[in-house]
Protein backbone atom coordinates (compact mmCIF):
# COMPACT_ATOMS: atom_id res chain seq x y z
CA UNK A 1 0.00 0.00 0.00
CA UNK A 2 0.87 3.08 -0.24
CA UNK A 3 2.93 4.80 2.37
CA UNK A 4 1.68 7.92 3.89
CA UNK A 5 3.61 9.74 6.07
CA UNK A 6 1.82 9.32 9.52
CA UNK A 7 4.14 8.14 11.39
CA UNK A 8 4.77 11.02 13.75
CA UNK A 9 2.73 12.52 16.55
CA UNK A 10 4.19 15.94 15.73
CA UNK A 11 1.92 18.62 14.76
CA UNK A 12 -0.95 18.36 17.32
CA UNK A 13 -4.49 17.04 16.49
CA UNK A 14 -5.83 19.84 14.29
CA UNK A 15 -8.59 20.46 15.80
CA UNK A 16 -9.46 23.44 13.71
CA UNK A 17 -9.74 23.32 10.40
CA UNK A 18 -12.62 25.87 9.87
CA UNK A 19 -11.33 28.90 7.81
CA UNK A 20 -8.62 29.00 5.75
CA UNK A 21 -10.22 31.39 3.25
CA UNK A 22 -8.65 34.03 1.66
CA UNK A 23 -10.95 36.64 3.18
CA UNK A 24 -10.00 35.64 6.72
CA UNK A 25 -6.34 35.69 5.91
CA UNK A 26 -5.94 38.32 4.05
CA UNK A 27 -8.33 40.77 6.65
CA UNK A 28 -6.48 39.21 9.76
CA UNK A 29 -2.87 40.95 11.15
CA UNK A 30 -0.49 38.70 10.71
CA UNK A 31 -0.49 37.91 14.76
CA UNK A 32 0.36 34.73 16.10
CA UNK A 33 -3.53 33.49 16.26
CA UNK A 34 -3.50 33.18 12.87
CA UNK A 35 -0.21 31.76 12.12
CA UNK A 36 -0.64 29.32 15.00
CA UNK A 37 -3.73 28.28 12.91
CA UNK A 38 -2.36 27.98 9.56
CA UNK A 39 0.40 25.66 11.58
CA UNK A 40 -2.29 23.43 13.03
CA UNK A 41 -4.27 22.90 9.88
CA UNK A 42 -1.51 22.55 7.78
CA UNK A 43 1.05 21.01 9.40
CA UNK A 44 0.28 17.53 8.10
CA UNK A 45 -0.20 18.25 4.61
CA UNK A 46 2.73 19.83 4.47
CA UNK A 47 4.94 17.50 5.94
CA UNK A 48 3.54 15.18 3.83
CA UNK A 49 5.06 16.75 1.20
CA UNK A 50 8.27 17.12 2.26
CA UNK A 51 8.45 13.42 3.65
CA UNK A 52 7.45 12.40 -0.71
CA UNK A 53 9.71 14.91 -1.38
CA UNK A 54 12.77 13.03 0.05
CA UNK A 55 13.20 14.68 2.93
CA UNK A 56 14.23 12.84 6.22
CA UNK A 57 11.83 13.07 9.16
CA UNK A 58 14.19 15.63 11.36
CA UNK A 59 14.87 17.54 8.20
CA UNK A 60 11.03 18.33 7.18
CA UNK A 61 9.84 19.00 10.75
CA UNK A 62 12.72 22.01 10.83
CA UNK A 63 11.58 23.14 7.07
CA UNK A 64 7.91 23.24 8.28
CA UNK A 65 9.37 25.35 11.28
CA UNK A 66 10.92 27.99 9.14
CA UNK A 67 8.97 28.06 6.37
CA UNK A 68 6.28 29.24 8.99
CA UNK A 69 8.79 31.32 11.09
CA UNK A 70 11.30 33.23 8.17
CA UNK A 71 8.99 32.59 4.88
CA UNK A 72 5.04 33.37 5.93
CA UNK A 73 5.65 35.40 9.30
CA UNK A 74 9.47 36.69 8.52
CA UNK A 75 8.99 38.08 4.88
CA UNK A 76 4.86 38.56 5.19
CA UNK A 77 4.00 35.98 2.38
CA UNK A 78 0.38 36.53 3.11
CA UNK A 79 0.05 39.89 2.71
CA UNK A 80 1.80 39.97 -0.60
CA UNK A 81 -0.41 37.23 -1.65
CA UNK A 82 -2.65 37.68 -5.25
CA UNK A 83 -5.76 35.89 -3.95
CA UNK A 84 -7.26 36.01 -7.83
CA UNK A 85 -4.67 33.27 -8.81
CA UNK A 86 -6.20 30.42 -6.90
CA UNK A 87 -7.10 28.57 -3.97
CA UNK A 88 -5.10 29.38 -0.58
CA UNK A 89 -4.03 25.55 -0.60
CA UNK A 90 -2.26 26.26 -3.96
CA UNK A 91 -0.74 29.14 -2.61
CA UNK A 92 0.85 27.84 0.22
CA UNK A 93 1.95 24.50 -1.64
CA UNK A 94 4.11 27.03 -4.36
CA UNK A 95 5.43 28.60 -1.96
CA UNK A 96 6.52 25.69 0.60
CA UNK A 97 8.19 24.29 -2.98
CA UNK A 98 10.28 27.57 -3.77
CA UNK A 99 11.09 27.78 -0.24
CA UNK A 100 12.35 23.74 -0.03
CA UNK A 101 13.90 24.18 -3.31
CA UNK A 102 16.15 27.37 -1.99
CA UNK A 103 16.85 25.95 1.01
CA UNK A 104 17.89 22.73 -0.32
CA UNK A 105 19.98 24.40 -2.87
CA UNK A 106 22.23 26.11 -0.37
CA UNK A 107 22.68 22.78 1.54
CA UNK A 108 23.55 21.08 -1.80
CA UNK A 109 24.04 23.11 -4.66
CA UNK A 110 25.24 20.11 -7.17
CA UNK A 111 21.69 17.86 -6.40
CA UNK A 112 18.54 18.48 -7.78
CA UNK A 113 15.76 18.17 -4.99
CA UNK A 114 13.95 15.66 -7.18
CA UNK A 115 17.07 13.30 -7.17
CA UNK A 116 15.84 12.78 -3.73
CA UNK A 117 12.31 12.06 -4.14
CA UNK A 118 11.24 8.35 -4.05
CA UNK A 119 11.10 7.42 -7.51
CA UNK A 120 8.76 4.48 -7.00
CA UNK A 121 5.72 3.58 -9.59
CA UNK A 122 3.24 2.35 -6.67
CA UNK A 123 3.86 6.06 -4.52
CA UNK A 124 1.97 9.45 -5.81
CA UNK A 125 3.56 12.80 -6.21
CA UNK A 126 4.38 15.34 -3.78
CA UNK A 127 1.78 17.45 -4.55
CA UNK A 128 -0.86 14.94 -5.22
CA UNK A 129 0.27 13.16 -1.24
CA UNK A 130 -0.57 17.10 0.08
CA UNK A 131 -3.84 17.54 -1.05
CA UNK A 132 -4.35 13.69 0.17
CA UNK A 133 -3.03 14.79 3.26
CA UNK A 134 -5.25 17.91 3.22
CA UNK A 135 -8.30 15.88 2.40
CA UNK A 136 -7.47 13.64 5.57
CA UNK A 137 -7.38 16.08 7.73
CA UNK A 138 -10.97 17.56 6.38
CA UNK A 139 -12.12 14.39 6.90
CA UNK A 140 -10.67 13.47 10.28
CA UNK A 141 -12.13 17.04 11.25
CA UNK A 142 -15.62 16.61 9.96
CA UNK A 143 -15.37 13.42 11.78
CA UNK A 144 -14.55 14.97 15.18
CA UNK A 145 -17.48 17.67 14.53
CA UNK A 146 -20.33 15.09 13.89
CA UNK A 147 -18.97 12.85 17.12
CA UNK A 148 -19.30 15.75 19.32
CA UNK A 149 -22.34 16.62 17.64
CA UNK A 150 -23.87 12.78 18.93
CA UNK A 151 -22.51 13.16 21.84
CA UNK A 152 -24.49 16.29 22.80
CA UNK A 153 -27.80 15.32 21.50
CA UNK A 154 -27.63 11.94 23.52
CA UNK A 155 -26.94 9.83 20.30
CA UNK A 156 -23.84 8.00 20.74
CA UNK A 157 -25.09 4.89 20.12
CA UNK A 158 -25.55 6.61 16.26
CA UNK A 159 -22.03 7.21 16.64
CA UNK A 160 -21.10 3.86 17.49
CA UNK A 161 -23.14 2.55 14.58
CA UNK A 162 -21.83 4.98 12.07
CA UNK A 163 -18.22 4.01 12.96
CA UNK A 164 -19.01 0.41 12.65
CA UNK A 165 -20.30 0.94 9.56
CA UNK A 166 -17.55 3.57 8.44
CA UNK A 167 -14.57 0.96 9.82
CA UNK A 168 -16.05 -2.34 8.68
CA UNK A 169 -17.05 -1.72 4.91
CA UNK A 170 -18.17 -5.30 4.92
CA UNK A 171 -21.60 -4.24 6.06
CA UNK A 172 -22.26 -2.55 3.36
CA UNK A 173 -21.67 -5.63 1.14
CA UNK A 174 -24.06 -8.04 3.26
CA UNK A 175 -21.29 -10.04 3.86
CA UNK A 176 -21.00 -8.56 7.60
CA UNK A 177 -24.17 -9.66 9.64
CA UNK A 178 -25.60 -6.55 11.01
CA UNK A 179 -27.81 -8.35 13.53
CA UNK A 180 -24.89 -8.96 15.25
CA UNK A 181 -23.96 -5.32 15.67
CA UNK A 182 -27.56 -4.86 16.47
CA UNK A 183 -27.31 -7.28 19.40
CA UNK A 184 -23.79 -5.43 20.54
CA UNK A 185 -25.80 -2.51 20.31
CA UNK A 186 -29.32 -3.41 21.57
CA UNK A 187 -30.82 -2.12 18.46
CA UNK A 188 -34.28 -4.14 17.99
CA UNK A 189 -33.81 -4.60 14.12
CA UNK A 190 -31.36 -4.27 11.84
CA UNK A 191 -33.75 -1.50 9.69
CA UNK A 192 -33.20 0.80 12.49
CA UNK A 193 -29.48 0.69 12.32
CA UNK A 194 -29.62 1.34 8.66
CA UNK A 195 -31.68 4.32 9.50
CA UNK A 196 -29.09 5.63 11.87
CA UNK A 197 -26.26 4.92 9.75
CA UNK A 198 -28.80 7.05 6.68
CA UNK A 199 -29.37 9.71 9.65
CA UNK A 200 -25.67 10.29 10.36
CA UNK A 201 -24.86 10.14 6.81
CA UNK A 202 -27.08 13.47 5.96
CA UNK A 203 -24.88 15.45 8.61
CA UNK A 204 -21.85 14.29 7.61
CA UNK A 205 -23.07 15.36 4.21
CA UNK A 206 -23.94 18.78 5.23
CA UNK A 207 -20.88 19.17 7.61
CA UNK A 208 -18.16 17.91 4.90
CA UNK A 209 -20.09 20.59 2.69
CA UNK A 210 -20.04 23.44 5.18
CA UNK A 211 -15.82 23.11 5.95
CA UNK A 212 -15.26 23.00 2.05
CA UNK A 213 -17.57 25.94 1.11
CA UNK A 214 -15.06 28.42 2.24
CA UNK A 215 -11.94 27.11 0.40
CA UNK A 216 -14.03 27.26 -3.14
CA UNK A 217 -16.02 30.24 -4.64
CA UNK A 218 -19.51 28.51 -5.37
CA UNK A 219 -21.37 25.34 -4.28
CA UNK A 220 -20.71 23.91 -7.72
CA UNK A 221 -17.03 24.09 -7.17
CA UNK A 222 -17.91 22.03 -3.50
CA UNK A 223 -18.83 18.89 -5.71
CA UNK A 224 -15.82 19.84 -8.14
CA UNK A 225 -13.29 19.41 -5.17
CA UNK A 226 -14.76 16.76 -3.86
CA UNK A 227 -14.93 14.75 -7.20
CA UNK A 228 -10.77 15.95 -7.10
CA UNK A 229 -10.62 14.49 -4.11
CA UNK A 230 -12.15 10.97 -4.94
CA UNK A 231 -10.00 10.85 -7.84
CA UNK A 232 -6.73 11.43 -6.15
CA UNK A 233 -7.29 8.90 -3.37
CA UNK A 234 -8.72 6.40 -6.21
CA UNK A 235 -5.48 6.75 -8.08
CA UNK A 236 -3.07 6.36 -4.92
CA UNK A 237 -4.77 2.81 -4.23
CA UNK A 238 -1.99 0.62 -5.39
CA UNK A 239 -4.77 -2.50 -6.20
CA UNK A 240 -2.94 -4.68 -9.06
CA UNK B 1 -2.92 20.12 28.93
CA UNK B 2 -5.60 20.08 26.30
CA UNK B 3 -6.40 16.32 25.30
CA UNK B 4 -5.82 15.85 21.13
CA UNK B 5 -9.20 14.81 19.17
CA UNK B 6 -9.47 11.37 18.68
CA UNK B 7 -8.54 10.27 15.80
CA UNK B 8 -9.94 7.56 13.25
CA UNK B 9 -7.49 5.77 11.68
CA UNK B 10 -8.83 5.58 7.89
CA UNK B 11 -7.74 3.53 4.83
CA UNK B 12 -8.29 4.96 1.58
CA UNK B 13 -11.26 2.99 0.45
CA UNK B 14 -12.84 4.08 3.84
CA UNK B 15 -11.71 7.74 3.05
CA UNK B 16 -12.92 7.45 -0.50
CA UNK B 17 -16.41 6.31 0.57
CA UNK B 18 -16.85 9.49 3.21
CA UNK B 19 -15.73 12.00 0.50
CA UNK B 20 -18.96 10.23 -1.77
CA UNK B 21 -20.96 10.97 1.23
CA UNK B 22 -20.30 14.71 1.00
CA UNK B 23 -21.46 14.87 -2.67
CA UNK B 24 -24.46 16.64 -3.41
CA UNK B 25 -27.64 14.80 -2.66
CA UNK B 26 -28.34 14.48 -6.58
CA UNK B 27 -25.64 12.20 -6.23
CA UNK B 28 -27.85 9.45 -6.03
CA UNK B 29 -28.83 9.94 -9.98
CA UNK B 30 -25.17 10.49 -10.22
CA UNK B 31 -24.35 7.17 -9.02
CA UNK B 32 -26.50 5.16 -11.27
CA UNK B 33 -25.28 7.14 -14.02
CA UNK B 34 -21.71 5.90 -12.63
CA UNK B 35 -23.06 2.44 -12.51
CA UNK B 36 -24.74 2.30 -15.74
CA UNK B 37 -21.03 3.55 -17.52
CA UNK B 38 -19.78 0.91 -15.93
CA UNK B 39 -21.56 -1.60 -16.88
CA UNK B 40 -21.34 -0.15 -20.71
CA UNK B 41 -17.54 0.01 -20.86
CA UNK B 42 -17.36 -3.71 -18.90
CA UNK B 43 -19.76 -4.58 -21.84
CA UNK B 44 -17.68 -2.94 -24.16
CA UNK B 45 -14.59 -4.32 -23.21
CA UNK B 46 -16.07 -7.74 -22.98
CA UNK B 47 -17.02 -7.65 -26.41
CA UNK B 48 -13.28 -6.45 -27.71
CA UNK B 49 -10.64 -8.52 -28.87
CA UNK B 50 -7.53 -8.82 -27.12
CA UNK B 51 -4.90 -7.13 -28.65
CA UNK B 52 -1.65 -8.27 -30.45
CA UNK B 53 0.87 -9.24 -28.43
CA UNK B 54 3.78 -6.53 -29.04
CA UNK B 55 6.60 -8.61 -28.54
CA UNK B 56 5.25 -11.21 -31.17
CA UNK B 57 4.88 -8.39 -33.34
CA UNK B 58 8.41 -7.56 -33.13
CA UNK B 59 9.54 -10.64 -34.10
CA UNK B 60 7.98 -10.86 -37.52
CA UNK B 61 9.51 -9.59 -40.43
CA UNK B 62 7.69 -6.03 -41.00
CA UNK B 63 6.13 -6.89 -44.29
CA UNK B 64 3.83 -9.76 -42.08
CA UNK B 65 3.49 -7.24 -39.15
CA UNK B 66 0.33 -5.55 -40.13
CA UNK B 67 -1.20 -8.52 -41.80
CA UNK B 68 -0.37 -10.83 -38.90
CA UNK B 69 -2.13 -8.12 -36.86
CA UNK B 70 -5.28 -7.90 -38.82
CA UNK B 71 -5.54 -11.77 -38.95
CA UNK B 72 -4.94 -12.02 -35.03
CA UNK B 73 -7.46 -9.61 -34.22
CA UNK B 74 -10.19 -10.78 -36.78
CA UNK B 75 -10.11 -14.58 -35.40
CA UNK B 76 -9.52 -13.63 -31.52
CA UNK B 77 -12.48 -14.60 -29.69
CA UNK B 78 -13.94 -11.62 -27.46
CA UNK B 79 -12.57 -10.73 -23.96
CA UNK B 80 -15.55 -12.21 -22.63
CA UNK B 81 -15.90 -15.92 -24.06
CA UNK B 82 -12.02 -16.08 -23.36
CA UNK B 83 -12.77 -15.20 -19.96
CA UNK B 84 -15.62 -17.71 -19.70
CA UNK B 85 -14.22 -20.70 -21.93
CA UNK B 86 -12.94 -23.60 -19.61
CA UNK B 87 -10.90 -24.48 -22.93
CA UNK B 88 -8.94 -20.98 -22.57
CA UNK B 89 -5.26 -21.98 -22.52
CA UNK B 90 -3.39 -20.41 -19.10
CA UNK B 91 -1.00 -18.09 -21.59
CA UNK B 92 -4.01 -16.41 -23.01
CA UNK B 93 -5.45 -15.93 -19.36
CA UNK B 94 -2.34 -14.43 -17.81
CA UNK B 95 -2.12 -12.13 -21.09
CA UNK B 96 -5.75 -10.88 -20.43
CA UNK B 97 -4.97 -10.13 -16.83
CA UNK B 98 -1.56 -8.72 -17.87
CA UNK B 99 -4.29 -6.36 -20.30
CA UNK B 100 -6.36 -5.55 -17.65
CA UNK B 101 -3.56 -4.19 -15.72
CA UNK B 102 -2.32 -2.27 -18.49
CA UNK B 103 -5.60 -0.71 -19.03
CA UNK B 104 -6.28 0.38 -15.26
CA UNK B 105 -2.98 1.80 -15.17
CA UNK B 106 -3.33 4.29 -18.15
CA UNK B 107 -7.72 4.57 -16.99
CA UNK B 108 -8.78 8.29 -17.47
CA UNK B 109 -10.87 7.94 -14.36
CA UNK B 110 -12.25 5.99 -11.67
CA UNK B 111 -15.24 4.08 -14.06
CA UNK B 112 -12.08 2.67 -16.47
CA UNK B 113 -9.59 2.26 -13.53
CA UNK B 114 -12.89 -0.36 -11.75
CA UNK B 115 -13.89 -1.85 -15.30
CA UNK B 116 -10.39 -2.50 -15.80
CA UNK B 117 -10.06 -3.87 -12.02
CA UNK B 118 -13.37 -6.21 -12.56
CA UNK B 119 -11.49 -7.74 -15.93
CA UNK B 120 -8.11 -8.44 -13.86
CA UNK B 121 -9.91 -10.31 -11.55
CA UNK B 122 -11.87 -12.20 -13.92
CA UNK B 123 -8.50 -13.43 -15.43
CA UNK B 124 -7.62 -14.52 -12.10
CA UNK B 125 -11.03 -16.02 -11.23
CA UNK B 126 -10.91 -18.03 -14.87
CA UNK B 127 -7.78 -19.57 -13.88
CA UNK B 128 -8.40 -20.56 -10.85
CA UNK B 129 -11.77 -21.84 -11.68
CA UNK B 130 -11.38 -23.38 -14.80
CA UNK B 131 -7.66 -24.47 -15.00
CA UNK B 132 -7.42 -24.50 -10.71
CA UNK B 133 -4.07 -22.46 -10.62
CA UNK B 134 -3.49 -19.46 -9.16
CA UNK B 135 -2.06 -16.54 -11.21
CA UNK B 136 -1.68 -13.65 -8.92
CA UNK B 137 0.27 -12.84 -5.82
CA UNK B 138 -2.24 -11.54 -4.06
CA UNK B 139 -3.27 -13.84 -0.88
CA UNK B 140 -6.05 -16.14 -0.96
CA UNK B 141 -7.79 -14.51 1.31
CA UNK B 142 -7.99 -11.01 -0.22
CA UNK B 143 -8.84 -12.58 -3.80
CA UNK B 144 -11.84 -14.17 -1.64
CA UNK B 145 -12.92 -10.97 -0.43
CA UNK B 146 -12.36 -9.24 -3.68
CA UNK B 147 -14.29 -11.87 -5.55
CA UNK B 148 -17.02 -11.89 -3.32
CA UNK B 149 -17.14 -7.69 -3.69
CA UNK B 150 -17.30 -7.82 -7.25
CA UNK B 151 -19.55 -10.63 -7.62
CA UNK B 152 -22.21 -8.15 -5.65
CA UNK B 153 -21.84 -5.04 -8.02
CA UNK B 154 -25.05 -4.35 -9.88
CA UNK B 155 -22.91 -3.14 -13.01
CA UNK B 156 -20.88 -6.68 -13.29
CA UNK B 157 -22.85 -8.99 -15.70
CA UNK B 158 -24.61 -12.04 -14.91
CA UNK B 159 -21.77 -14.48 -16.67
CA UNK B 160 -18.87 -13.25 -15.02
CA UNK B 161 -20.90 -12.17 -11.82
CA UNK B 162 -21.48 -16.81 -11.36
CA UNK B 163 -17.58 -16.46 -12.54
CA UNK B 164 -16.47 -14.75 -9.59
CA UNK B 165 -18.87 -16.80 -7.29
CA UNK B 166 -17.48 -19.92 -8.33
CA UNK B 167 -13.70 -18.26 -7.53
CA UNK B 168 -14.71 -17.13 -4.40
CA UNK B 169 -16.56 -20.56 -3.31
CA UNK B 170 -13.21 -22.26 -4.60
CA UNK B 171 -11.02 -19.99 -2.24
CA UNK B 172 -13.51 -20.78 0.46
CA UNK B 173 -13.25 -24.87 0.09
CA UNK B 174 -9.34 -24.63 -0.44
CA UNK B 175 -8.87 -22.40 3.00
Amino acid sequence: MTKRYQDTSYGGGNSGFQTTEWTKILNSELGGSILTELYTKYWRPVYSYLRRKGFTNEEAKDLIQGFFSEKILGQQLLQKADRTKGKFRTFLLTSLKNYATDIHRKKHPTQELDDRAENRSDTVDPETEFDIAWAQELLQTVLQELEAECLSRNKSTHWEIFQAWLLEPDIKNGTLDMGRICAKYGIDHPSRAYNMISNLKGRFRKILRRRLRPHVDSDAQVDEEIHYFINIFSRSMPRY
Amino acid sequence: MEESPKRLQLNTEQSTNLLKLGLDCGQNKTDQAASNARADLLADTLSSKMPVDPALLESLPVVLRSLSEQLQTLSGLPLGDVLLSPQTRIALIRRVKDFAKELGESAKDEVEREVALAVYYAAIASALVHHKVKISRHSSDKLEQSFEKLSTYDWVSPSLSRLFKKAHDYCVKKA
